[in-house]
Formats: C-alpha cells, sequence, structure tokens
C-alpha cells in the first residue's frame, strides 16, 4: 500500500437519493394485552386474495375453490387456502423445560440448528380450522415451507382427515416497476456484525475499513472508486454477541448488582459510536440494529437509541432505523434486515443452512412467498401486531438485503421482466468482508479487508 | 422396600347394594323403545361390528368368545329346561376373535351350599329332610311362587372344614343342598343357622353353615372352571338360538351350563379378541358462577372416540352437537336441534356401535349420571337404555367403597349389563399417588402434554356463538375424550386389569368395583373345593368383634441411626417377605391347630410361632394358602421367564401384566386373613405372620453385625434392612459384602424364604423412620435413580415451591455431592423468595372446594376467598367443584393467614404483596430442617437466619390500601425523585439526566428478557391449543405457564412505559 502522491486533486463523494417512505416497522406506542393469534389472522386477510389470483392463474381447470376449510367435504378434489403450521418436537419447548427443570424462572432455551424430524407434521389452517397435510402424492418437498407462510393447496380429503397435497401454489413475488435508468455507476456498500467488543475483534480490519471510506487507503484509482459509494448500510451487530451475553446475563443475575453499579460494560458502546462518527462525517449511514445490539429484541427491532450513541446521534448523515428496513436509492427499492429472519428459515429445512446458495433460495422463497419472516411468530419472536402484518409484502424490492450471513452470496432473479438482487452479507469480524452494489447495473462485488501480519 | 408388603393391605367392604340384584331389574316392554331408537340409527350404521359368523352347519365349528361379563336372570318358568323350572339363567357377555359380541345365555346352573349332618345321621333319611326343608321353604313368602321344587338336590358330602386343623384330620358329613334360586341360598341358611325348622328324630337346635356366601356367579366360575376374561367355547352342536332376541348384541345363543368348555388362561389362551371400548366426554352449559346442574343446565355436546384393541386407527371420532357445529377434519360431526335428539342420538349410537368397554375421565360421577339425571329432567322416557339388554333400565345407585388400601370413595354404580365402566380417573386414583389428578395435569404427568383447559363459564359462551365457537368447543371435547383412550393404553390399564381377573378368577367389573378381598375368595374356593374343605360362614359379629380393638403387634422397624451416609449402605431385602413366611411356616386356616387340641400332636408335627399359635406341618398336611402362593409365584416365575422371551410388543405387555397381577395376588393374601372385617378374618394368621417377619428382621440384625465385624444395621423396616459394613469400603466391595452376607444369611432361614442383596445406596440420607432418600445402586457403573420416602416431594397441600427446592437439594446432596452447594441454594431460594423473584405459580396452593361454601366448619383458605370472589363478581367466581388457586399475600398484623388467601391473578393485576415470610416459615422451614438436621445438625436455624435474609423487596400496591390516599405523579427512572410538572415529559431528572445510556440499557434489558418470555410462552400456548389463528382461552392453572404469561404481560408493558419514555424527545432532523 502506498499513500505517497504528488498531486492533489479534491474529490468529491457522489451523492444518492434517498428516500424513505413512511417506514411501517417503525412502532409509536407498544401494547401486550393481545396475543398472537390476530398477526396470522391479518397475514390470512392480506394475502388469501393475492394466492387465490396465482392458484386461479395457475390451475385453470376449473377446479373448485374452497373458500374456508370448514366448507371442505371429504373427496372432492378442491383447492383450500390457508395459513402453513409445522408441527416439529425439535422446536424449542418452554414446556419441555419447565418439566426437565421445573424451578427455573423462565430458562433460557437450547436452539437446535435444524428443528426437522421425522415426526413433523404439516397442517394447513385458517380461521375455521386446521388440516393435516399428506405429501405422499406431491413431489415437492416440505423442505421450503415454514410454519406461517400463506399458500393454496390443490388436492383432496382422504378418508382419514388428512388433505392430500397434489400441488401448491404460493402468493408469488410481487410487482415492481422497471427502475429509471443511471447515467453514472454509484455504490452503495454494506457492512454487516463489525462486531465491536468482542475479544477477537482485529481492530486493524475495522481500521482499514473506515482508511478505505474516509479515503485514505490505496491510490488514486482506489480513492476515485471510493468516491463512487454513495451510501452505506450497517446491517446489524454492530456490537459482538458477546457482549448480548453480558446483556442477558445481567438480567437474570441481578441480585448481585444494584443500581448503582454501572450496568454495562460501556466500552463497546464509546467505541461503536466513535466509529459511527468517523463514518457519518464522511458518507451517508443507515444503521440497523441486529439480535446482539442493545435494542428490543422483538422483530421489527427498533432503531438504536440516540443516548447510546451521543455523538453520532448528532449528524444529519447518520439514521438510525428498523430491522428490518425499506428505502429507495435513485429509483431502486432497496429491502434491508440484518438476517434473524433467514436464519431461523433455514432451521425449517434439513439443507446444509450454511451454503449460501441455500440462503438465496430461503430469500427467494421468502419474496414469492410475499412475507419477510413467516416464521414470526412461532420460533422468531415478533411483536404482537393487533390489525396488520407490517412484515407482508406489499411490492417487490428490486435489491434485497440480508446481514450476518456465513459467506457472502448473490443471486439475480428475474420478476415481471425486472431483475431483483438478493445479497448475503457476510459476517465482517469473521470474514473481513463489505459488499459493493453498483446501483446503475446492480451488479455486486465483494472487497476484502486482510491483514497480513508477516 | 416392597410397598406392597405393608401390615394389613386392606380390609375392605362392599355395601350391599352393588351386589347383583337382578331379580328386582325391572323388565319393561321393547316395542316402543326400539321404535324411537331407530329413528337415529342410520346415521351409525357405518360404526357397525364386523359381519356375522357362520352358526350353524355341518363347517360352523364351536363357537369361542372372550368372556368379559357375567351376570344373571331369575327367569320364572325356563322353558330351556326339561321341567320348566324357575331358574337363574347366567349371561355371559364375549367376543368372538372376530369381533362379533356374542350373549351366551347359560341354563340349568343352581346354587347350592352345605350344613353338617347331624350327629347319627342315617343316608335313608334323606328324603325325608329333603321333604321337610321344601316344605319349611314354601312357607317362606319369598319362595313360595317357585315353579318346580325349591329343594332340587340334597346330598351327602364328606370333606372338612378349612379352618382349624383337628388332630388326626378326620372326614366329616356334610349336607350339601342345592336350590332352585340364588336368593334362596341365604334365606335358607339363615333358616337353618336359626334352627328354625324341625328334622326329627334329629334334635340339633342349629346348623352350621359353610359356603352359604359365595356369590352366585363366583359359584358358577369356580364350578365351570371359568375364569375372568377367559376363552368359553360352545360346541356348535350344543348351542341354539332364541326365538327372539332379548339384547342388542349381535348374537345370542342358549346353552346348559355342562356343554361349556371353559379355558384356563394358558399358552395359546392367552390371546384376547377385538375389545371395542368407547372413550366419551360431555359438555355442559352452565350458567354465569354456578357448576352446571343437571336440573337446569343443557347438555350441548357429547364427543366420543371409539377403538378396538389391535387396531392401530379408531372406529369412530364422532361429536355430537347442539346446535350447528362447523365440520373438523378428521371427525364426524352431526348436530342436532334439540337437546333431546342429542341424547337419544347418542344412546342410538351406543347402540350401533356396542362397545364392550366405556371409558372416559370422572364418567362415573359426572358424565353418566349428568346424562341420566338430565334426561329424567327432560323426560326422555328412551334415554336410560344404555346397557346391552332390550328393555332394561340403567339405573343408578350410590355406593361406598371402603378399604385400607384405597381409601374410602363414595360413588355412582349404574346398571349397564354387559358394559364394563372403566373410568380412569378411579383407576389412576387407586393405583398412583399424584399430586393432583385434574386431566390436565395427568395428561402431563403420563403422557407429556399439556391440554387445554376451558373453563365452563367460557363453554356457554362458545356454545352461544356460532358454527365456529361451537366447533372451537366441539374439538375441546374430543381432545377430552381422546386423552383418557390414551392413558388407558399408556397405562396399559386395561391388559392389566384383564391379566387381574385371569389370574384371580373373578370378572373384570369386580375388580374395579370391589376390593382385594374378592379376588382371594375367588382364589381360596378355587382351590379349597377340590380338596373337599369348605369355608364355613363366619358372621361378622361371632368370630372376631372382641379381637378387633385389641390388634396386634405390626411389623418391627429398627430404630433408625438418623444421619448423612457418604459410604455405602447396602440393602438386604426379603423378597415376598410375608408370603414367603406363609409357605415357610405352612400357615393356613387348615393347618391352624387351636390351642386346646395341641396337647393331642406329636411336637414334631408342628411349627409354633414366635405369637404363640401352632400349625401342623407340611407333611401332616399342607396348607391352601401355601398351595396357592406357591402356585401363583410359580405361574409369575413363568411369566417373568415368558417375557424375556417374548419379543411382540402386545404379548410383552400382556405377560407384563400377568406377572404383575400374580405379585399383588400373592400379597392380598396376606392382607386377607388379617382383614377384620373381611370373609374370613383370622387374627391368629396374620399375628403369627408379622411376628414371623419381626423376629427374622431382628435375627437378620444380629447375623449381620456378628458375621461381619464392624458392620452397623442403620436402620430396617418390615423387610428389608439396611447395612453399613464399614466405613472406607467402596460400592464394589459393599456390594459383594451384601451379596455375601444375603447368601449367607438366607441358609438360616427355612425355604423358600430367602434374603436377597439388590442394590446399595450411596450414598444415603437417613431423616427418620420411613423417610430417607439415596442414590440407588444396582450395578457399579452408574446408579439407577434417586430413591426418596415420606419426602416432601407429591403432597398437593404444598406449595411446587417446596417440592422444586427439596428435590432441587436432594440432588445437591445426593448426586452432586455438594453439601455447601446445596446450602447455597437454598440461601438462594430464601433470598429469591424473600425478594419477591420466585415466581408466583410456584407458590400457588389449590384447594377442591368440595361442598358449599357455608358448610365448611374451619376457617380454610380457599373458601375465605371464595366468598371474596363471589362478592368480586359472582359472574366469574368459581363454583362447586372447582380447584380455587390461591396465593398468601401480606395483610394487617395478627390477620389470619385464611383471610389473606389471595387469587393470584388478581394478586399479579394489583401488584399485591405476597407474604413470603409466611412462605419460609409455615412452608420451606420445616422440610428443609428435616432434610438438613442430619448434616448440619443443630446448626440448622443458620439457612433461615443471616446475611441472606436481610433483603426484602414489598412490591407496592396499584389499589386499595393506603394507595387511595397518595398521588401518582412522574418519577424519574434513575432515582425515583418526583420531575417536577414543567419537565413531565422528560424520563429523567436533571441529576440522572447525564448517566442517561446506563440507565436506558438496564430498562432494555429488562424489556428484551421479558419480550424474549412473552414470545415463548404465548407461541407454546398457541402450539398446545392446536391452533394459531384463534385466540388462547385456556385457563388451566396447573399448568407451569398459566401465570407466567399473565404476568409477562403486565411486566412487558410496564416496562415498555418505561421506554417509551425515553422516546418522547423529537427524533434528529434528517
Amino acid at each position: 500500500m502506498n499513500a505517497s502522491h504528488s498531486t492533489t486533486t479534491v474529490m468529491y463523494r457522489q451523492t444518492v437519493d434517498y428516500e424513505e417512505e413512511h417506514n411501517p416497522f417503525l412502532l409509536h406506542s407498544r401494547n401486550y394485552s393481545q396475543q398472537y393469534s390476530q398477526i396470522y389472522f391479518c397475514r390470512l386477510a392480506a394475502l388469501r386474495p393475492v394466492v387465490e389470483n396465482a392458484a386461479r392463474n395457475k390451475w385453470t381447470d376449473g377446479i373448485l375453490f374452497r373458500d374456508r376449510l370448514l366448507h371442505l367435504q371429504q373427496g372432492d378434489n378442491c383447492v383450500i387456502i390457508g395459513v402453513i403450521y409445522k408441527e416439529m418436537d425439535l422446536k424449542p419447548s418452554i414446556l419441555k423445560e419447565y418439566s426437565k427443570n421445573p424451578a427455573e424462572p423462565v430458562p433460557i432455551l437450547p436452539v437446535k440448528p435444524s428443528f426437522v424430524s421425522d415426526s413433523d407434521v404439516v397442517i394447513l389452517e385458517d380461521e375455521t380450522g386446521r388440516i393435516r397435510l399428506n405429501f405422499d402424492r406431491c413431489c415437492l418437498g416440505v423442505n421450503i415451507l415454514l410454519t406461517g407462510t400463506v399458500v393454496a393447496v390443490k388436492g383432496q380429503e382422504t378418508s382419514s382427515g388428512d388433505f392430500s397435497v397434489d400441488e401448491l401454489c404460493f402468493p408469488g413475488i410481487p410487482p415492481l416497476k422497471v427502475p429509471r435508468s443511471l447515467d453514472n455507476d454509484i455504490f452503495i456498500l454494506f457492512v454487516s456484525g463489525i462486531g465491536l467488543g468482542a475479544p477477537w475483534n482485529v481492530s486493524m480490519r475495522e481500521a482499514m475499513f473506515l482508511d478505505f471510506i474516509t479515503g485514505k487507503l490505496g491510490n488514486e484509482e482506489d480513492y476515485h472508486f471510493c468516491s463512487q459509494i454513495g451510501h452505506l448500510f450497517v446491517l446489524g451487530n454492530l456490537l459482538s454477541s458477546a457482549g448480548d451475553e453480558t446483556l442477558a446475563n445481567k438480567s437474570n443475575d441481578q441480585q448481585t448488582v444494584n443500581s448503582a453499579q454501572q450496568l454495562f460494560n460501556a466500552e463497546p458502546l464509546i467505541s461503536a459510536d466513535r466509529f459511527l462518527t468517523t463514518l457519518s462525517s464522511t458518507i451517508p449511514v443507515t444503521l440497523l440494529p441486529g439480535e446482539a445490539d442493545p435494542t428490543n429484541l422483538l422483530l421489527p427491532q427498533q432503531p438504536l437509541h440516540h443516548s447510546l450513541l451521543p455523538s453520532s446521534s448528532k449528524y444529519n448523515s447518520f439514521r438510525r432505523v428498523t430491522n428490518p428496513y425499506q428505502c429507495c436509492i435513485n429509483g431502486r427499492k432497496i429491502l434491508v434486515c440484518s438476517g434473524q429472519n433467514i436464519d431461523d428459515a433455514c432451521r425449517y429445512s434439513t439443507w446444509d443452512w450454511n451454503s449460501v446458495e441455500n440462503r438465496l433460495t430461503v430469500m427467494e422463497n421468502m419474496l414469492s412467498f410475499r412475507h419477510l419472516c413467516p416464521t414470526a411468530p412461532d420460533t422468531l419472536p415478533c411483536y404482537p401486531y393487533y390489525d396488520e402484518d407490517p412484515f407482508v409484502l406489499k411490492e417487490c424490492p428490486h435489491v434485497y438485503v440480508a446481514g450476518n450471513q456465513h459467506a457472502y452470496g448473490t443471486r439475480l432473479i428475474n420478476a415481471n421482466d425486472c431483475g431483483v438482487r438478493l445479497l448475503c452479507i457476510p459476517d465482517f469480524s469473521t470474514t473481513g468482508q463489505v459488499v459493493l452494489l453498483n446501483l446503475r447495473t446492480l451488479t455486486p462485488q465483494v472487497m476484502e479487508f486482510m491483514i497480513d501480519l508477516n | 422396600m416392597d410397598s406392597s408388603a405393608s401390615p394389613i393391605d386392606d380390609d375392605s367392604i362392599i355395601q350391599e347394594s352393588l351386589l347383583y340384584d337382578s331379580e328386582k331389574q325391572e323388565i319393561l316392554e321393547p316395542v316402543e323403545y326400539t321404535q324411537t331408537r331407530s329413528k337415529f340409527q342410520h346415521l351409525f350404521s357405518s360404526y357397525a361390528r364386523a359381519g356375522s359368523p357362520l352358526l350353524f352347519g355341518e363347517d360352523a365349528g364351536n363357537l369361542r368368545i372372550l368372556q368379559l361379563d357375567v351376570d344373571y336372570e331369575i327367569v320364572q318358568k325356563d322353558t330351556f329346561l326339561e321341567d320348566s323350572s324357575s331358574a337363574a339363567v347366567l349371561r355371559i357377555y364375549g367376543v368372538t376373535e372376530g369381533g362379533n359380541s356374542v350373549l351366551a345365555r347359560v341354563h340349568g346352573f343352581r346354587p347350592f351350599f352345605f350344613i353338617i349332618c347331624p350327629s347319627q345321621f342315617d343316608p335313608a333319611d334323606l328324603p325325608a329332610i329333603k321333604e321337610s326343608l321344601e316344605k319349611r321353604a314354601r312357607a317362606v313368602s319369598s319362595m313360595k311362587n317357585c315353579q318346580g321344587p325349591i329343594i332340587h338336590d340334597l346330598e351327602i358330602f364328606e370333606g372338612r372344614s378349612l379352618l382349624y386343623f383337628v388332630p388326626s384330620d378326620p372326614l366329616i358329613r356334610f349336607l350339601k343342598i342345592t336350590v332352585a334360586l340364588p336368593s334362596y341360598v341365604r334365606q335358607l341358611a339363615q333358616i337353618l343357622e336359626r334352627g328354625d325348622i324341625d328334622f326329627s328324630p334329629y334334635e340339633e337346635s342349629r346348623y352350621s353353615t359353610f359356603e352359604a356366601s359365595v356369590d352366585f356367579i363366583l359359584r358358577f366360575m369356580i364350578e365351570t372352571n371359568m375364569y375372568g376374561c377367559s376363552w368359553v367355547e360352545m360346541p356348535s352342536n350344543r348351542y341354539h338360538l332364541p326365538e327372539k332376541q332379548t339384547s342388542h348384541m349381535q348374537f345370542e345363543i342358549d346353552i346348559h351350563y355342562t356343554h361349556l368348555v371353559c379355558h384356563a388362561p394358558h399358552g395359546e389362551w392367552l390371546k384376547t379378541a377385538p375389545i371395542r371400548i368407547l372413550s366419551f366426554d360431555i359438555e355442559c352449559a352452565g350458567r354465569p358462577g354456578v357448576f352446571p346442574e343437571p336440573e337446569h343446565d343443557q347438555v350441548i355436546q357429547i364427543a366420543n372416540y371409539m377403538t378396538e384393541t389391535g387396531k392401530s386407527e379408531p372406529i369412530a371420532r364422532t361429536v355430537l352437537t347442539l346446535g350447528s357445529c362447523a365440520p373438523i377434519a378428521g371427525a364426524k360431526v352431526l348436530s342436532f336441534d334439540s337437546e333431546a335428539e342429542l341424547l337419544e342420538a347418542w344412546v342410538s349410537f351406543l347402540c350401533a356401535t356396542d362397545p364392550d368397554i366405556l371409558t372416559g375421565y370422572n364418567i362415573v360421577n359426572f358424565d353418566l349420571p349428568y346424562l341420566l339425571n338430565r334426561a329424567s329432567v327432560l323426560h326422555l322416557s328412551s334415554f336410560p337404555f344404555l346397557g346391552r339388554l332390550m328393555g332394561v333400565m340403567t339405573k343408578m345407585h350410590d355406593t361406598r367403597l371402603s378399604s385400607s388400601a384405597f381409601g374410602t370413595h363414595e360413588s355412582k354404580a349404574f346398571t349397564m349389563n354387559g358394559r364394563i365402566i372403566v373410568d380412569m380417573l378411579q383407576i389412576l386414583v387407586r393405583d398412583y399417588k399424584l399430586r393432583s389428578y385434574s386431566l390436565n395435569s395427568v395428561s402431563f404427568e403420563f403422557l407429556g402434554e399439556q391440554k387445554e383447559d376451558v373453563h365452563h363459564s367460557i363453554i356457554t359462551e362458545l356454545f352461544h356463538g356460532n358454527e365456529n365457537t361451537r366447533r372451537r368447543l366441539a374439538v375441546y371435547c374430543l381432545k377430552d375424550a381422546y386423552l383418557p383412550h390414551r392413558l388407558m393404553e399408556k397405562l396399559m390399564s386395561l391388559t392389566n386389569y384383564m391379566e387381574l381377573a385371569r389370574v384371580a378368577g373373578i370378572p373384570l367389573a369386580w375388580l374395579l368395583s370391589r376390593g382385594h378381598m374378592i379376588k382371594v375368595v375367588s382364589l381360596l374356593h378355587r382351590k379349597a373345593f377340590p380338596e373337599s374343605l369348605l369355608i364355613p360362614d363366619l358372621k361378622n359379629t361371632s368370630h372376631n368383634s372382641s379381637e378387633e380393638a385389641e390388634s396386634y403387634e405390626g411389623a418391627t422397624v429398627i430404630e433408625p441411626k438418623r444421619g448423612f451416609y457418604k459410604m455405602p449402605i447396602a440393602t438386604l431385602d426379603f423378597a415376598s417377605l410375608y408370603p414367603s413366611i406363609m409357605m415357610a411356616h405352612n400357615i393356613c386356616y387348615s393347618t391352624l391347630v387351636r390351642k386346646d387340641r395341641v396337647k393331642y400332636l406329636k411336637p414334631e408335627d408342628y411349627i409354633k410361632s414366635p405369637s404363640g399359635d401352632c400349625y401342623v406341618r407340611p407333611s401332616v398336611k399342607k396348607g391352601v394358602l401355601s398351595k396357592i402362593l406357591e402356585d401363583l409365584l410359580s405361574a409369575r416365575k413363568v411369566a417373568k421367564r415368558e417375557l424375556e422371551q417374548a419379543t411382540d410388543p402386545f404379548l410383552r405387555s400382556v405377560l407384563n401384566g400377568r406377572q404383575l397381577a400374580l405379585k399383588i395376588s400373592a400379597n392380598a393374601v396376606y392382607g386377607f386373613t388379617g382383614a377384620s372385617r373381611g370373609k374370613l378374618p383370622c387374627t391368629e394368621i396374620s399375628a403369627s405372620i408379622t411376628a414371623f417377619g419381626r423376629r427374622m428382621i431382628e435375627t437378620t440384625k444380629s447375623l449381620v453385625e456378628s458375621k461381619f465385624p464392624s458392620s452397623v444395621v442403620i436402620y430396617g423396616d418390615t423387610d428389608s434392612v439396611m447395612v453399613k459394613f464399614r466405613d472406607d469400603l467402596t460400592l464394589e466391595e459393599s456390594m459383594s459384602l451384601g451379596q455375601q452376607a444375603a447368601d449367607i444369611i438366607s441358609q438360616s432361614f427355612p425355604k423358600p424364604i430367602k434374603l436377597e442383596f439388590e442394590k446399595c445406596y450411596y450414598p444415603y440420607l437417613l431423616i427418620q423412620k420411613k423417610r430417607y432418600a439415596g442414590l440407588l445402586w444396582t450395578k457399579t457403573e452408574t446408579y439407577d435413580k434417586m430413591d426418596c420416602k415420606g419426602i416432601e416431594t407429591v403432597r398437593r397441600d404444598n406449595c411446587k415451591l417446596v417440592a422444586n427446592v427439596v428435590s432441587k437439594v436432594l440432588e445437591k446432596l445426593l448426586v452432586e455431592r455438594d453439601v455447601q452447594g446445596a446450602i447455597d441454594f437454598v440461601k438462594k431460594t430464601i433470598s429469591d423468595l424473600l425478594q419477591n423473584k420466585v415466581d408466583i405459580s410456584l407458590l400457588v396452593i389449590s384447594k377442591e372446594l368440595s361442598k358449599a361454601a357455608a358448610d365448611y366448619d374451619a376457617n380454610q383458605a380457599h373458601v375465605t376467598l371464595y366468598k371474596k370472589l363471589y362478592q368480586r363478581d359472582p359472574g366469574s367466581a368459581p363454583s362447586l367443584g372447582d380447584r380455587i388457586p390461591y396465593v398468601t399475600i401480606k395483610g394487617r398484623k395478627d390477620q389470619p393467614a385464611h383471610e389473606r388467601a389471595e387469587d393470584p391473578i388478581y394478586v399479579l393485576e394489583h401488584n399485591l404483596p405476597l407474604d413470603t415470610e409466611y412462605y419460609l416459615k409455615n412452608m420451606l422451614r420445616k422440610p428443609l430442617e428435616r432434610i438438613f438436621e442430619p448434616i448440619i445438625g443443630k446448626n440448622v436455624s443458620s439457612l433461615f437466619e443471616g446475611e441472606h435474609t436481610r433483603s426484602i423487596t414489598v412490591t407496592t400496591p396499584s389499589t386499595g390500601g393506603i394507595m387511595r390516599f397518595t398521588k401518582v405523579s412522574v418519577t424519574c427512572l434513575g432515582c425515583r425523585t418526583p420531575i417536577p410538572q414543567t419537565e413531565s415529559k422528560e424520563p429523567l431528572c436533571k441529576y440522572c439526566k447525564a448517566n442517561e445510556a446506563s440507565i436506558y440499557e438496564k430498562i432494555l434489558c429488562n424489556v428484551r428478557e421479558y419480550e424474549r418470555q412473552y414470545a415463548m410462552l404465548w407461541t407454546q400456548c398457541q402450539r398446545c391449543m392446536g391452533s394459531i389463528c384463534q385466540d388462547v382461552l385456556c385457563s388451566n392453572s396447573d399448568c407451569p405457564i398459566f401465570y407466567r404469561r399473565r404476568k409477562v404481560q403486565k411486566d412487558l408493558e410496564d416496562t415498555s412505559k418505561q421506554l417509551e419514555r425515553f422516546e418522547i424527545l423529537p427524533p434528529p432532523s434528517w
């Protein structure tokens, strides 16, 4: 790396046109007296017409549509619509924990990498009842099905009271507009899982990343390239999850901590604030919280509180947003999340969940299910919405990005004659990788920061 | 130690009302009744039993049925018999291997009994005596209308009395009197006992009767060698079809009893037939605040789950509903417009499906009485025909079963000929000791699933909703019908009871309706009669009344040397102690020698028990009881051997049930002899047995201590002793010494008494007699389990906290061997308790409101609370029969505890402070002191005093009391100082502002924790309920989640409000 240069040229960072519409994931007042049933009810209400429409286009042979499960008659060949529920013994169950150890207040549940076992049962439910689905005749694997997805199912009720499935139909990828074309290359940068405060964290790598963004790294070509990066997304787990453990321990073990004591190790937050301040002074930054960050646990996670990041929060260029989050940059709709939804969905299949291709498939399926996190609230904690399910996708993004994945991966899918870019952003603290996306072409590229100590 | 070997196992008495009183059954004309039934019959035709077998003709073959129940009726003129005389017709209800139901009407069997012959009797006088008996009997009004002779036969029978051995063992002459009808036996016996008859020239004033009190059905079964649930074969050329069916069973045949071929349950005949089992549940629409009463409240749904043994899929899953009900996948829903139709349809269902066994949960004391009472309120004359006989009304009467083994239970009994009622609640109460017998907690215990519990006030709401809410209810009702079936399967209740019926030789139904006694009666008769030993009819008053009070000495307990033993303690057990004593010393009614006759015996011919009674040696005469026990125990050995070899899971369950049944029966024999109000009590026998047992325990103690120097017997009880060989032995060494000791000492006892070494306790905590805990090892690699006796883990008048702490402490002491850890755990629990960190569900105690509040004499917590709840809202207050959960809260000084009982939900909602000190002092302290005293001695009070008890947290109530006088003002979330009105939007005061981040994060920590709990608890309830689109309604307060999920809602809401206060600031201006 050679930073010596003779001439001084002033470079200006390209600016992007950033629009944030009304954010449906921002909670204004919270109420917990309701239960989780309503969110499924709303989901079904929102997606039933969509999936029915899709099914009528798919199965044009005049097959009977039963409007509710209760009107199902044994033997008739028909289509039914409902929410999938997968009964899986390996799901973490608080009741099982209680029976093992009744004295425990509310145990932290061990989560298995996969919930799949031989005894799994797939059920379809609507407001009027539920029925067991039997996939003996359907070649489609049950692997892709997630609890909480709304589907149309073609088949018939058997004498044993199951519904024998011939075919399935999903709502399908929602419509999207072809974006206006851009004249110049302009990039946005995604990074996730910086993991400040982790003991194994290599701070040199963060420093390099900062140097790169602020244009202190490389040669003129690099500077020029860097000036084309118009926006930075930090997709969750800014703090290390090791910090999260102390956070959890604190609430469990409160009797040893009296209120006068400092409750948390402020160090990672202070360095995070410094880090974000440096970034925000040179590039517009959007920060999503992740699982390990100090905000609420239920999806949608709310923006980090300004008091936690007092210095960076003063910058206009710094946005603290929800997880998930959606905005529009230069006419491209960008949907970002910190990845918990993908992790949880992967537990419903037997696929190798380290494979990034499988994760991209899960992301693609979610678009086709028109839902961002179908497994919430069953195995993914979410807020008990009452009169809407904000995770239902009304329109398709041009770019769909999930943070904190094991490895970098991308896929371009074609939806309604328009490309949709899927991106898995790897965890920075373990891979040192960030991802750049050319907004003009929707072409991504990965950059890796490595320090060779030799 | 084997609990089944406890002294005086039971004495059980059945109220007479339970005995078969078929003579009184009203016979109605079946005409009208069959007409109404057919109205709904078509609905259920698909559930009918298999097609007909070939009954007649060359290829018909013999008809074989598995006998499930036997009863009888009195026929004024039995035309099957040549003389058309009055007779009892026995009815065998059975199932063929192909699944057809068959009623076999068995004719010609007549009851008999015996009297001792008058002295110097001349056989030539038999006809004269028969005539005078006949004449005397005709004079009794109840016998005078008998068709044909009353006395059918009079013969001389040579035998002996079962009771007492008479030196030189002479045969005695008896008169065997065979009479027309069962009820005549007792009447004639009474006449003879009173001497109210003249047999001149014989001048005996009274005649002792023998075997007059034997139940007619048992008499029949013994005579034909028929066992309970056994196979009965009827040769094809011997039976006849009746002209007219009298029952709803598929086939009916008539046969003479001498043509029955009864197969003993061995080998091939261990098989079973496809038995139909119907599990059902009803729902009623109660009025607010009142438990449903048949006088007012409708039956709205009846769910049925019918299975057939040997089939994996149920035959029927149906629910009958009042009012429309949306369809349920996998079940058949039938809706009716009126309750009367609903009830009638259910009778049709019963008739069409023809179940052999009815089961459910609490059907005997709730569902069935409710249905019958409801039908009578509705004047539904066609309803109460639930049995298998046409035109026989189902009647209900109260029974009372007292038994020291089962306790006293009042319940209902029903005339439901041919259908056996197996109420799973009764089975569980009999066979398992549990903290709670609610269907919820039982399902959780045995099936590992929680069941949704819909409170009866919600049931009415659901019923008055629409077809979907009724469907919801129906699903719930179906589940309640399904669970008893699952329990029956899981616990193998039916298989085990059937095997018990086979071993004991009595009908299946008797096992449920009667105590242990009847089993021994049957065994005794079956063994004694072939040896011509007759069982005397003892009057409860004559033989034993004076001795009843002077109870004999029970089993020995060697005074425990209390302590916490960290070395292995070997346990030496006498296998089947009392049965083996009876066999070893030939103890029996028939070998007992009356004290005044001992002098006629040679000394080598008898054994004297430590209690002073004498029994002849087996060489002189072998006791009947010994023979019974030998048979039972050798049969058990065979069953166990077969069990080892068997691979088929069904056969395995049968064999296992069989070996258990044999063991239970063997142990019941001893109890029978000691039962002071039983059929044949004999204090000499039971006193001898316990005396032998005591001596053996003492002998064992002194033998061990003399043969193994430095060993100490630290405790002994009934049939086992605990030995500490040396302080420094390994487990392996202790085990081998234990084995040696068992072998050596066994030799000093007569066969088959055997001292066995089976297990070591290591470590072992001996608290006091009958209270101990230890890790049980039978092999050196790993321990088998933690074994606790008499320690507070299951008692239900404790809160769960006690059970949890006790079991955790024992685990720390015994498994982890960490005394300090156990002490720390106790201290932490106490500290948590005092700081209000213990989950409220662990502090809840619940008691049933078993009678009206006014009927309680003493002030009981749950009754006082009930009155309070009723004042608050009569509509939602619990009602009779409900369990009322409560916690104890702080109150005024010296306010009695019962007044401080409060509804846990109310406590949560109003932040009422719990009286944690009360829990500490009255609940936790005693059990923990008991455990720790042997370990840390006098120091034990340090557990309850000191640093960890200083920090006390009391919640501030949100209503009532002093709160009425306070003004709510906004306080700083950091230091709780009030915030001036002008800045009331601020979350923090100006001094705390600097620490905003840390205060924020502290609150955030709580929010995150509550969010995690909220999500876990409420999703769990959705899974358990079996629906994600509908709200959870479950009110199962036994479930560990119930209070937690309510509490977390409140906690999360409160903390979220705090968090929101931070967010009121305007967002940054980007």
